[in-house]
C-alpha cells in the first residue's frame, strides 16, 4: 500500500498481515506514516495504491460499502474523540443503536457489558466526557469500539495524551484484551506493552517497514542502525 | 386638528399593548422562518458540495448585505410589479424579517457546526455511521445546543427590528407610539412608554438566554460557562 500527501510520500509501499487473535504493534518515529497507515485501513484517509484485504474483501474496491467494513473495524484515537454531548453509556450505545439498529435495551445491555470489560467505575457510567479523567475517557472509547463486536481494533497512540499513571490503566485494559485474543493493531510508543503483549513488532521508518520481528528479538537485539537509535531514544532497555 | 388631543393612560396603554402583541407575533414567526431556512443553509455551507455551498454563501451574503428596509421595499413594493403577485403586508413583513434572520442564523449554525471537532466526526465514521447519521446524532445535537446563546441574541435583534415593518404599514409597537405622538404631541411620554415596553420584552429574554445556555450547554465546552449577555 502506498500513500502520498501532495508531493510527500508518507507510505512507501508497506505490506503485512494481521491474523485473527493476534496483537501486532507498530513503533517508529513520528512522521514515519504509522497513523496514516491505520487511517488508510478504514479509509478515513484514501490510500493511493495497493490493496487492503479484510476478511477476504478488498476494502479499497469501488463496490465495497465502506460503512459496513468500518462497523467491523474498531478505532481508538489518541485524543479519545468521545461524543461530548453523550454520557459514557450513551457514547458506547450509539454505535450498536444507530449503525446496527439494535433496540435501546439491547444496546444498553451491550454498552454496560463493554464498560465493565474496560473496568470503568460504575459511578462514571452516567457522566459526560468532560467529567471523566483522560484514562477513563480512553477506556470508554475502547468500550465504544468493543460494543460493535469488531473483528479487529486499531489503536492510534492510545496513551500518548495521558500521563503515565492514567496510561497504565489503559494499557492494563489493552493487555487484557490481548490475552482474550482480541485482534489488535496498535501504534504506540509504549515499549513495555509491545514487549509483553505483542505477537510481532513492526518498526516503521521513512514510510516503510524497516525491521520486524518477535518483540524480544526486535526490542532487545535490533539489527538495523535506525531501529537501535530509535529504541535508545525512547527507552534505554540496556542495563 | 388632532394635535394636542388628550388620551387617557388606559387607552394609550391599550393601544401600545396591542402594538406590542403584533411585535411579538411578527418576531416569533420571523425567528421560526429564519430557523427553518437558516439551518439548512448552514448545513449546505458546511456539508454541501461546491455548488450548494456557493449558492448558500450567495444567499447569506446577499441578505446580510441589504438593509432590512430595502428588503421590505423589494418584497412589498417591487415584487408585485415584477411578478404580479402581491403579498399582504403582514406576510411580507414576516418573510422579509425571517429571510434576513435566516442569513444571520445560518452564520450562527455554521460556526457551531464547525465547532464540533473533526475528531468526533472521524469517530462517528469509524463506527460505520453515514454522513447523515453523523450529522443527525453527533453534529447537530451539539451545534444546536452551542448555538443557544447566539440564537437568543438573534431573537432579541429580530424583536427590535420588527419596528422597521411600520414602513410597509404594519401597526406594531413603534407605529402605535408614533400614532399616539401624532395626536397628543407628547413624544417623550409615548416613545418613552414604547421604549419601556421593548425593554420589558427584551430583559427577561436575556435572563432566559443565560438559563437556557446553562441548561442546554454541553459539559466541558465553552458554550456553558462563559455566557455573558
Amino acid at each position: 500500500m502506498k500513500k502520498k500527501f501532495g508531493e510527500k510520500t508518507v507510505l512507501e509501499g508497506v505490506s503485512f498481515s494481521v491474523k485473527m487473535g493476534e496483537t501486532k504493534v507498530i513503533i517508529g518515529p513520528s512522521g514515519a506514516g504509522k497513523s496514516t497507515l491505520l487511517r488508510c485501513i478504514n479509509r478515513l484517509v484514501e490510500p493511493d495504491e495497493g490493496e487492503i484485504i479484510f476478511d477476504g474483501i478488498n476494502v479499497l474496491s469501488k463496490d465495497v460499502d465502506i460503512r459496513k467494513i468500518r462497523a467491523r473495524i474498531g478505532f481508538v484515537f489518541q485524543h479519545f474523540n468521545l461524543f461530548k454531548h453523550l454520557t459514557a453509556v450513551e457514547n458506547v450505545k450509539i454505535g450498536p443503536k444507530v449503525v446496527k439498529g439494535l433496540s435501546d435495551e439491547e444496546a444498553e445491555r451491550i454498552a454496560i457489558k463493554a464498560l465493565k470489560a474496560v473496568h470503568l467505575e460504575e459511578d462514571a457510567f452516567e457522566k459526560y466526557p468532560a467529567e471523566l479523567s483522560g484514562g477513563q475517557q480512553q477506556r470508554v472509547a475502547i468500550a465504544r469500539a468493543l460494543a460493535m463486536e469488531p473483528d479487529i481494533i486499531l489503536f492510534d497512540e492510545p496513551t500518548s495524551a495521558l500521563d503515565p499513571q492514567l496510561a497504565g490503566e489503559v494499557l492494563d485494559v489493552m493487555r487484557e484484551l490481548a490475552r482474550k485474543k482480541v485482534t489488535m493493531l496498535v501504534v504506540t510508543h509504549e515499549i513495555g506493552f509491545a514487549l509483553n503483549a505483542a505477537d510481532e513488532v513492526l518498526f516503521f521508518y521513512n514510510g516503510r517497514i524497516w525491521e520486524r520481528g518477535e518483540p524480544r528479538e526486535l526490542l532487545y537485539k535490533p539489527k538495523r542502525e535506525e531501529t537501535k537509535s530509535f529504541l535508545k531514544r525512547i527507552a534505554d532497555l540496556s542495563l | 386638528m388632532l394635535m394636542g388631543t388628550a388620551v387617557s393612560l388606559n387607552v394609550a396603554m391599550g393601544m401600545l399593548l396591542e402594538g406590542a402583541k403584533m411585535t411579538v407575533v411578527l418576531s416569533v414567526l420571523s425567528i421560526i422562518l429564519g430557523l427553518l431556512v437558516g439551518l439548512p443553509v448552514a448545513i449546505m455551507e458546511t456539508y454541501g458540495g461546491k455548488v450548494l455551498r456557493y449558492m448558500a454563501m450567495l444567499y447569506e451574503g446577499t441578505l446580510r448585505g441589504i438593509p432590512l428596509l430595502a428588503i421590505y421595499m423589494v418584497i412589498f413594493f417591487s415584487m408585485p410589479l415584477l411578478t404580479g403577485i402581491g403579498l399582504p403586508a403582514f406576510w411580507a413583513a414576516v418573510i422579509g424579517l425571517g429571510m434576513r434572520s435566516s442569513a444571520y442564523q445560518s452564520q450562527i449554525f455554521r460556526s457551531t457546526i464547525q465547532a464540533v471537532g473533526a475528531g468526533q466526526i472521524e469517530a462517528a465514521y469509524s463506527l460505520g455511521m453515514s454522513k447523515l447519521e453523523t450529522l443527525r446524532h453527533i453534529v447537530l445535537p451539539q451545534a444546536m445546543r452551542m448555538a443557544v446563546p447566539a440564537w437568543m441574541n438573534e431573537y432579541v435583534i429580530v424583536l427590535k427590528d420588527t419596528s422597521i415593518a411600520l414602513a410597509i404599514g404594519i401597526v406594531e409597537l413603534t407605529r402605535q407610539a408614533q400614532y399616539l405622538v401624532s395626536i397628543t404631541g407628547e413624544p417623550f411620554r409615548y416613545y418613552g412608554l414604547a421604549a419601556f415596553l421593548y425593554l420589558v420584552m427584551v430583559l427577561p429574554l436575556t435572563y432566559l438566554a443565560g438559563a437556557l445556555a446553562k441548561k442546554y450547554g454541553i459539559k466541558g465546552t465553552g458554550g456553558t460557562s462563559n455566557v455573558r449577555i
